[in-house]
């Protein structure tokens, strides 16, 4: 594990092509050396970190380059489009909705944007009601839009209205690795009973169990995981909960 | 020179510092900073703080958030500073304090990627604030009534401690650097480079010892000090680019930038000169500490 602090020069990985993920910026030296044409390795870019964290790297392969990011521990969600999110609504406008997703600004979410949504029939959602949706666009200048469809195929694949189950607030990095396959928590709590799950980008998570005992359970396991109270090895988990359900 | 300090430390000695991050559940990043030791929570906390003669400081950063139409800036974010004193209200010395915060992070922080939204630093003191009066019986004052004379004459100022105003520099170097730790621990605004804080004074001769610089001052030290400094350095790469001076190479370590300069007081350009390298290998030295620290802390809580 590597930890990186604002301002730390990264090693230029030897690889083709790189791929700056969050909290990376290049910055071309701006020394005096530089500045008196002399070609030398200090007027190449640089790598810096801009945030603090642990340095992340994935490679592709010689030839088709490598990733590189800063995986940090922040609490504020800043909106990047495609991602997945969980919002409340928030108001009502004639064309849509403003939903909370936990950025700095309200989303808006079109009243058409929704499966099969014609002006003659659209979804009527109320106030306070939780929504799965997608950031259709994001942008530092403009308000971020979202959309409960996927504009590929125009059908709903899980987005729109949750309705029931549990809205929980973790970190963002939790949510990050959830939703990686390779992460242990959800299998393993899908081996003891089922259960549906949304996950957002924005450091929320939906649970809805077939009873309310297990989704009160399903609750308690990922906010003990998510305080550093639990950890993800198997054993673990099981036991853990075992003994909310008893 | 040997140790004059009340506290036994050599004169280029800082105290044991003390650092947390992510104390304050509610902000989206915290930072506490402390020049001296800091106690565990919980008990009167805050008396056995004073007791050990500690200067510190917490801070919190929360954003980007939804910013009043008025402070709205079309191009970057609004960048909101506010310095809670330990005793009473933020008064001209705490607005001096938040005016040298801002205009040290607005360089470092990279607002212009948060249009129209607002970042607010809340710095909160942990130490008295104002700086103790130096009733002490080891400095001696001239007949009172030259004392009372104005303008005083030139000889009072020369030969004796400086007068001091405001907040003292070791607090107003213990906000800087929890300002740094929150927003680092916030994460949501990218910074250019650590700012760290330190202060110095120069304290003049007295029974017997010899006068000469001191790192990191207690509040008694400074009261007795001819001149007083703070100076910021911020570290990282690419910062600065002023060809001739201002700018330092040290290979390895990085760069470091001066973002923050303060002094009180009548000092000669040398005595300046001298507390300015002090404070870069101190903040040197505090900046790897800050290191260390968040190295043991994400290496806790594992996930």
């Amino acid at each position: 594990m590597s930890l990186v602090l604002p301002g730390d020069a990264i090693p230029l990985p030897a690889s083709s092509s790189l791929t700056l993920g969050p909290g990376l910026t290049a910055s071309s030296s701006r020394s005096s050396s530089s500045l008196l044409s002399e070609p030398d390795e200090s007027s190449a870019p640089r790598l810096a970190a801009t945030k603090l964290g642990v340095l992340g790297s994935n490679s592709k392969g010689k030839e088709k380059g490598e990733s590189m990011w800063v995986e940090g521990r922040s609490k504020r969600y800043i909106p990047a489009q495609k991602e997945l999110v969980l919002g409340t609504i928030i108001a009502r406008h004639a064309e849509g909705y403003r939903v909370d997703i936990g950025s700095s600004q309200m989303a808006s979410l079109d009243a058409l944007a929704f499966e099969g949504a014609t002006k003659r029939s659209k979804p009527n959602l109320k106030v306070g009601t939780l929504v799965y949706a997608r950031l259709s666009l994001a942008n530092r200048d403009m308000e971020p839009e979202i959309e409960c469809f996927d504009a590929a195929t125009g059908k709903a694949e899980g987005f729109g209205e949750l309705k029931g189950g549990l809205l929980l607030t973790v970190s963002l990095e939790l949510c990050r690795q959830l939703l990686s396959p390779k992460h242990p928590l959800l299998q393993t709590l899908a081996g003891q009973f089922p259960f549906e799950t949304a996950i957002g980008m924005n450091g929320r998570i939906w649970v809805k169990a077939g009873s309310v005992g297990e989704t009160i359970a399903l609750k308690r396991v990922i906010e003990a995981v998510n305080n550093g109270e639990l950890g993800t090895s198997k054993t673990e988990l099981d036991g853990a909960v075992k003994q909310m359900l008893a | 020179m040997s140790s004059s300090r009340h506290d036994r430390r050599a004169p280029t000695e800082l105290r044991p510092l003390s650092v947390t991050v992510g104390q304050l559940a509610r902000a989206d990043g915290s930072g506490r900073f402390a020049f001296g030791e800091l106690p565990t929570l919980p008990a009167p906390w805050l008396a056995k703080l004073i007791a050990l003669g500690s200067t510190a400081a917490v801070a919190s950063l929360n954003g980007p958030i939804e910013v009043r139409l008025r402070e709205e800036l079309p191009d970057r974010a609004t960048l909101e500073v506010i310095h809670r004193p330990l005793e009473g209200v933020g008064a001209t010395s705490s607005r001096a304090l938040e005016s040298s915060l801002s205009a040290l992070l607005i360089p470092l922080l990279n607002l212009s990627q948060h249009p129209r939204s607002l970042i607010q630093l809340v710095v909160q003191s942990l130490s008295s604030t104002t700086a103790p009066s130096f009733s002490d019986s080891t400095i001696d004052f001239p007949e009172s009534s030259s004392q009372k004379s104005w303008p005083p004459s030139e000889t009072v100022l020369s030969s004796h401690t400086a007068p001091a105003s405001g907040i003292p520099f070791s607090s107003r170097a213990a906000s800087i650097n929890a300002a740094a730790l929150a927003a680092l621990d916030a994460g949501s605004v990218a910074m250019r480079g650590v700012p760290i804080g330190v202060a110095l004074a120069y304290i003049p001769a007295e029974s017997g010892e010899e006068a000469g610089l001191v790192l990191d001052p207690t509040p008694e030290e400074e009261a007795r000090a001819t001149s007083r400094y703070g100076f910021g350095w911020a570290f990282g790469v690419g910062l600065s680019a002023t060809p001739h001076g201002g700018m330092d190479m040290d290979g390895e370590e990085g760069e470091a930038e001066l973002v923050w300069v303060e002094s009180e007081g009548q000092f000669t350009r040398s005595e300046f000169q001298e507390a300015l390298d002090l404070s870069r290998s101190a903040a040197r030295q505090i900046h790897g500490f800050v290191r260390e620290q968040l190295k043991q802390r994400f290496n806790e809580v594992k996930r």
